[in-house]
């Protein structure tokens, strides 16, 4: 097979049938699509189809064009940008009648403009009163493309197109795509490393077929057997320490396959060092060395500042170029980290050593967030910054709420909070009395609690249980992080909570036993398996029933069936049955 | 909030900082002349209640519609600095005191990088004609040479206890709360001379005080300051060779309590004071690490591991 086509084209839908993910914006689509008739047009003459790049906008397009026997005529907003210019192009297009539609396959054109966010700088001076008036009077349909409409300028287009919001594709979903191009293709690829594209993609099908391709297509030349493997997480971290001189680790960087232009790494060695090391002076100086690669990684400066914070807190650093150069003395560097002689075997680490590093920013965003909400208001208030909001005002206003929540609504007003603010503040002061006294067990699989209104009741819910009606019982959704459903449901239910822990043995027993439940229209999932509902009913209109679980995903043929299930989402309009038959 | 509600409105009401009010009135005799001005000092000493002032006594009482308050630690990057006061000083401005320029108020400026100091010099030169800048620091040295030769310079003291203690007094009568002068001299020690903390601790002790009486016990039962308690912890952990709680209770700072890793290594080096049971060779050792990781922190990427660098090397320090 070539392999100088990009699969991303190879691959590129050319039914709707074929598209993947954002079942609504299709329908919604070939809806339009659909209201066109020879003598008779829509409200709108043109479409917006918004979305992140990648998700599909211009292969929906056409697709959707293909199969209702439209030719789409293409324009890349970035070609022409003068009015003038897209006179041009446009004008000759924008004459319905093609001698292809005497032939009888083609209906019309269909005008397609990719990117119009691009189109309106400086430059392009006039570009969007031309496509507002090719908009007005085109007599075919006209569709744009964007990535983002916030800006005031595309107010007027806007309001002349229907738009069509289209959102990032589901993980899930990718993988099952990836793993059917890889089977089309005849090629392997490490399932972790499927899965890991399709997560790190962020819903963009383009760069996750691109990456898989380079990753796929780069050792395709090499036998199976042969093939060098890169080497995975815990090898990485065994040969890091393991290793009794520089030279071998730096080897060890040199084959790993944890990105090293990311910090990841850093963190991972992070998280493990102090169970590897007990002894204080080993501990010190593999952090002290840790600290100076950190430095290193500081001083490329492609990373921002991570920290746990959320974004408004997280100044970027540097308005610089990231220097790539010096990259491999910090690798260096970074091969000492593990030089001294370890205290603790690494597998056992690796096995008891929590991921203190990502699980505690996960746990805490979307209190981070509101925090950051209210220090911004608070700061606006008093003329400071939200530092020192944070440090020096609002736990203040904690105090005063703990103290007297009437006197302290007072004080809410008048620094213009609204009832979010308040919300939080009220639970702030709660938050520090309630985890003392006697913890209530609970099995996780299965507790009941006193009614106690909607509100909670959502909370819950958001904090990681679902209820079963039948039972009337609250069960704990995922059993990986009790800890922290622990600490948040004790919050809600203001009483301290603890749950009895599984047995070691976590098998299907434990898994097999919570039922699973849509927890807005409360009906079955189909795979026991299955953490989330990803093709809820009231999510998608489809109403796929579909498991994308990870044993559904190891067959290759999950692509094809999950293609068949949504088929039947484009309705085949009569006329071009007709022109079928005349074909 | 009384910190808002007692903020003094012109530079007669303002307690304190007598060599720099002067200073300041003196420029702003002929307010045409006034030049753009740097004030320093630590927090809580009236830095941006000075600059307000200013503000008011140039733009008159509405001065918000003429005075553009920026924090540098909280726009985000200089782009964002440049657009707002271009847009800004575009404005044709109409003060009530006849002057022919808007007021750029910018906040912790010492926590721009140099690079964006050195674009904020460009700018303060292109709307020197329409801007005046008032840049607020907490230490002098964070800014460049060009910006500070570029300003006159005022430097902002800790309050002296006679001064907070008359304006907390003062505040007081006015709230008609009898405070013991026993609990204003306590609120003033746990202040440290930050007056803005000060009357923060006033406030609470207020409401939580029975009949409008406030008195030490009231006082003493007012602990806002978790996070000063959980650094102190931490650091106590680490000294004590507990190294993996401490960081657990680093995370906690940083996650649950949003501090960034910089004002956790400047509370701890004051909290460090406050352990008594420390010799003086390892309080000197562990202020040394201290020193070091708040450097690495300007220069890292990651402030977690920073810090955790940090308390391993208390941890040494603890167990030799």
């Amino acid at each position: 097979m070539s392999q100088t086509v990009s699969w991303t084209e190879k691959y590129r839908p050319t039914t709707v049938a074929m598209l993947l993910g954002n079942e609504e914006a299709v329908a919604q689509f070939t809806a339009w699509l659909n209201e066109w008739t020879d003598s008779r047009s829509p409200k709108k003459t043109a479409c917006l189809l918004v979305g992140p790049p990648g998700v599909g906008k211009t292969s929906l397009a056409r697709a959707a064009s293909n199969d209702l026997h439209y030719r789409t005529v293409e324009m890349n907003a970035s070609d022409v940008r003068t009015e003038k210019a897209i006179e041009n192009v446009l004008g000759p297009a924008r004459t319905s009648a093609t001698l292809d539609s005497y032939a009888g396959h083609i209906r019309g054109n269909v005008i397609l403009m990719d990117e119009v966010d691009g189109v309106f700088g400086r430059e392009d001076r006039g570009g969007l009163g031309a496509i507002l008036s090719i908009i007005e009077k085109s007599p075919v349909p006209v569709v744009l493309t964007a990535n983002n409409t916030e800006n005031e300028r595309f107010a007027d287009l806007m309001k002349a197109c229907l738009v069509v919001q289209l959102a990032e594709i589901r993980p899930r979903l990718l993988v099952s795509l990836l793993n059917h191009i890889l089977a089309q293709e005849g090629k392997a690829v490490q399932a972790r490393f499927v899965k890991e594209v399709a997560r790190s993609s962020h819903g963009d099908i383009r760069s996750a077929i691109n990456d898989v391709q380079a990753v796929a297509v780069g050792r395709a030349g090499e036998p199976v057997s042969k093939r060098t493997r890169e080497l995975d997480e815990k090898e990485t971290l065994k040969g890091l320490f393991e290793a009794n001189d520089v030279g071998r680790a730096r080897r060890v960087l040199d084959e790993t396959e944890i990105p090293l232009y990311r910090d990841e790494l850093l963190l991972l060695v992070h998280d493990i060092l102090p169970y590897i090391y007990t002894s204080p002076d080993k501990l010190a100086e593999a952090y002290a060395s840790l600290s100076r690669v950190d430095v290193g990684y500081g001083r490329i400066g492609a990373s921002r500042s991570r920290g746990m914070m959320p974004p408004p807190f997280n100044i970027p650093r540097r308005d610089r170029a990231p220097e790539w150069s010096i990259l491999p003395f910090v690798l260096n560097e970074l091969a000492t980290v593990g030089i001294l002689k370890v205290d603790n075997d690494i597998e056992h680490v690796m096995q008891i050593a929590p991921r203190v590093s990502l699980r505690v920013p996960e746990r805490y965003q979307y209190r981070l967030w509101q925090l950051d909400r209210l220090c911004g208001r608070v700061a606006r208030a008093v003329h400071t910054s939200k530092r020192i909001a944070l440090s020096s005002v609002v736990p203040f206003l904690v105090a005063v709420f703990q103290a007297d929540s009437e006197k302290a609504r007072d004080i809410a007003s008048s620094l213009e909070l609204d009832e979010q603010d308040i919300a939080f503040l009220i639970s702030e002061g709660k938050a520090e009395a309630v985890p003392k006294g006697l913890e209530q067990i609970l099995d996780p699989a299965g507790f009941k609690l006193p009614y106690m209104g909607k509100d909670k009741f959502v909370q819950l819910m958001r904090a990681g249980l679902t209820y079963d009606r039948k039972g009337g019982k609250f069960v704990v959704r995922r059993l990986d992080n009790l800890d922290s459903v622990e600490e948040r449901v004790s919050q809600i239910i203001s009483k301290p909570v603890k749950f009895k822990r599984p047995e070691q043995t976590v098998g299907e027993s434990v898994e097999g036993d919570i039922t699973k439940e849509c927890y807005v229209d409360s009906r079955p999932i189909i795979c026991a398996k299955c953490e989330f509902v990803d093709d809820c009913s009231t999510h998608t209109i489809s109403a796929l029933r579909f498991c994308l679980c990870d044993d559904t995903l190891a067959d290759p043929a999950s692509y094809d069936e999950y293609v068949a299930k949504r088929a039947p989402i484009s309705k085949t309009p009569k006329r071009t049955a007709r022109h079928r038959k005349r074909a | 909030m009384w910190i808002e509600k007692y903020r003094p409105k012109t530079l007669d009401d303002v307690v304190n900082q007598r060599d720099a009010i002067g200073g300041i009135k003196a420029l702003l005799k002929t307010p045409a002349t006034m030049p753009h001005m740097l004030l320093s000092g630590p927090p809580g000493t009236g830095k941006s209640t000075v600059a307000l002032c200013i503000a008011r006594q140039l733009m008159g009482d509405n001065f918000r519609r003429l005075v553009l308050e920026l924090n540098a630690s909280d726009e985000r990057g200089i782009g964002v600095v440049r657009e707002r006061i271009k847009g800004f000083s575009q404005v044709i401005q109409t003060t009530p005191s006849g002057v022919q320029f808007g007021l750029v108020i910018l906040d912790e400026s010492d926590e721009m990088t140099r690079d964006a100091q050195t674009a904020l010099r460009r700018i303060m030169e292109t709307s020197s004609r329409t801007c005046r800048f008032i840049l607020i620091c907490n230490y002098q040295s964070g800014i460049i040479e060009p910006i500070q030769s570029r300003c006159s310079v005022f430097r902002f003291r800790y309050l002296e206890e006679k001064e907070a203690a008359g304006f907390m007094t003062r505040i007081c009568k006015a709230e008609s709360v009898d405070a013991d002068p026993k609990a204003i001299a306590r609120i003033f020690e746990l202040s440290g001379g930050d007056l803005r903390s000060a009357i923060n601790y006033l406030q609470v002790a207020a409401v939580r005080s029975k009949g409008g009486k406030l008195d030490l016990a009231t006082v003493s039962k007012v602990v806002p300051a978790a996070e000063n308690e959980l650094i102190r912890d931490m650091l106590n952990l680490a000294l004590q060779g507990e190294f993996i709680k401490s960081r657990d209770v680093m995370y906690e700072l940083m996650g649950k309590h949003g501090l960034s890793g910089r004002e956790i290594v400047r509370t701890a080096n004051r909290e460090l004071g406050r352990i008594s049971d420390l010799s003086n060779e390892k309080r000197v050792e562990a202020v040394r690490a201290l020193g070091e990781c708040d450097f690495r922190l300007t220069q890292g990427a990651n402030e977690d591991i920073q810090i955790s660098a940090m308390l391993a090397q208390l941890n040494l320090v603890g167990r030799k």
